[in-house]
């Protein structure tokens, strides 16, 4: 139960317009509700109601306090790289080279160099230089 | 399997090294100048959402949700209230119904996995995506059926022995079901694992690198065809008939019937159109036969997830259409409303009451 106060607490101090936004859909619930109240049985379509909105009450408290973590959309997985860069990069602008195995995400294993500016840059595996680079991965893991 | 991959790193010393002892002066060649990255090289990550929005997303998945079970529930209970007049239509009906809700209880593991990543583990992957895709395909073939009975209930006035017909088409029922489950094999390839590129486990296809586009093709064209295609051209030609020959017709009750007939239609366009045609559009970029930038590449990632959610929201839309819209299946429910009032009232007078509608008629719903 504390869980949930304290989730609500949280969202209560969330941005204030999912806050507006929340209590317009439930307004709109309400106003649905006391529609359909007019036409017939009022008692059973309320206790439904009522448990509807706190349980998406409380889904939206966890949905919001706790989807602040999230990194990226993961619908579909791709590979890294569309183009490559086959062109000699000097080591010293270069701060780390990471070499990605083929997997689910990608038929291909992908070289990305992220550059001293923090740019992360796809490298072509075919280029000589590049496979120099490959072969001294591989190495440094055996070790 | 999570977490199994993970990227292999050089270091800046280790490449100074490296190309201090190695052929430089040959690598470096002409390119002595200044090097510009060609900004076509950066990496290209996926979309990325506020996390509000995602929240949203989260909050949106649940609603349908919620939408969808009690309004498939109270179609099933209103149908199976009157078993005893199902026509072949309702038998239909009934088990769309079941298949909406089995793929509605689907959502909120989706709806979870927006937020956190896939959380539960690799057999609930297995098992829900299962379930998604086994009524994902039920559904979309029990749509077909019921054209397929309005078509030879109303152009060619079918009406065989009750008990036979319904035979029948718990028959085709169960072949659908079996069909449903045949097609939805692949799926259980799905795995939950971490992806190198990712910080979150997925529930997603596992295949060996070296195979991964030919399945990908492979499941896509048995889904654009199975659950796509095939249904639509079969809805299309037995609407398009049986409207024809309701068009001849003045008669009011009949041109209500095709008011929902073209909902039908238009409902399982809406829902469905967009989404095949994203995923045919990330086909033709995962075919390599045309170039492409990052950013076409992530709005079809977008256009991906959205016309998803929009297939998922088709499971909520079925029992609104084809229920709430027929004039009959009202009747029926406020009848079902009634009599359980009167239930809770005098219980002993149960059985007293007598049921008026005999439904001779292609349907009780429709």
């Amino acid at each position: 139960m504390s869980h949930f106060q304290n989730a609500t607490l949280k969202a209560l101090n969330a941005q204030s317009s999912e806050q507006r936004s929340i209590q317009t859909r439930q307004s709109q619930e309400q106003r649905a509700l006391s529609r359909t109240t007019e036409v017939s049985h009022q008692d059973k379509t309320m206790n439904g109601k009522t448990i509807t909105c706190v349980i998406f009450i409380c889904l939206t408290c966890a949905a919001l306090t706790e989807g602040m973590a999230l990194k990226s959309l993961g619908t579909e997985l791709r590979c890294q790289c569309i183009n490559k860069e086959s062109r000699f990069i000097h080591p010293k602008r270069i701060q780390n080279v990471e070499l990605f195995p083929s997997g689910p995400h990608c038929g291909n294993a992908e070289v990305i160099a992220t550059m001293k500016t923090g740019k992360k840059i796809c490298l072509e595996p075919t280029a000589p230089w590049v496979k120099i680079l490959i072969k001294a991965i591989m190495e440094n893991q055996k070790l | 399997m999570d977490g199994q991959d993970t990227a292999l790193r050089l270091n800046f010393e280790d490449l100074y090294i490296l190309f201090n002892f190695s052929d430089y002066e040959n690598l470096s060649g002409n390119s002595t100048g200044t090097f510009l990255i060609d900004q076509n090289t950066i990496i290209c990550q996926g979309p990325h959402f506020e996390p509000a929005v995602n929240s949203a997303i989260c909050v949106v998945y649940f609603l349908i949700f919620l939408l969808a079970i009690p309004g498939n529930i109270i179609v099933a209970l209103v149908i199976g209230y009157n078993y005893r007049f199902l026509s072949p239509s309702d038998i239909y009906l009934l088990h769309l119904v079941v298949a909406d809700t089995l793929y509605a209880l689907s959502i909120p593991f989706w709806a979870v996995s927006t937020v956190h990543g896939w959380v539960f583990g690799d057999v609930m992957c297995k098992l829900v995506s299962l379930i998604q895709e086994v009524n994902f395909y039920s559904s979309i073939l029990f749509l077909m059926c019921i054209s397929i009975d309005r078509y030879l209930a109303i152009v060619w006035a079918v009406k065989a022995h009750r008990k036979r017909r319904a035979l029948c088409s718990w028959m085709v029922c169960f072949s659908v079901w079996v069909l449903g489950t045949v097609f939805s094999f692949p799926v259980l390839f799905n795995d939950a694992f971490k992806p190198v590129n990712s910080d979150r486990i997925v529930c997603y296809e596992y295949h060996n690198p070296e195979s991964i586009d030919q399945w990908k093709l492979g499941t896509r064209v048995l889904r654009h065809v199975l659950g796509f295609l095939l249904p639509l051209i079969v809805m299309l030609v037995c609407y398009g008939v049986t409207i024809s020959r309701l068009l001849g017709t003045r008669s009011f009750e009949k041109q209500k019937a095709m008011r929902v007939i073209v909902a039908v239609v238009i409902a399982f366009l809406l829902c469905w159109m967009p989404y095949h045609l994203s995923v045919i559009s990330d086909t033709i970029i995962r075919s390599g036969l045309i170039s492409y930038s990052c950013e076409t590449r992530n709005s079809i990632d977008l256009a991906l997830f959205f016309t998803q959610s929009l297939g998922l929201l088709h499971s909520c839309i079925n029992p609104v259409l084809y229920a709430f819209v027929g004039q009959k299946f009202r009747r029926n429910l406020l009848n079902l409303l009634y009599k359980t009032r009167v239930l809770e009232r005098s219980s002993l007078s149960r059985s007293s009451r007598s049921t008026s509608q005999t439904s001779e008629g292609t349907s009780t719903f429709l």
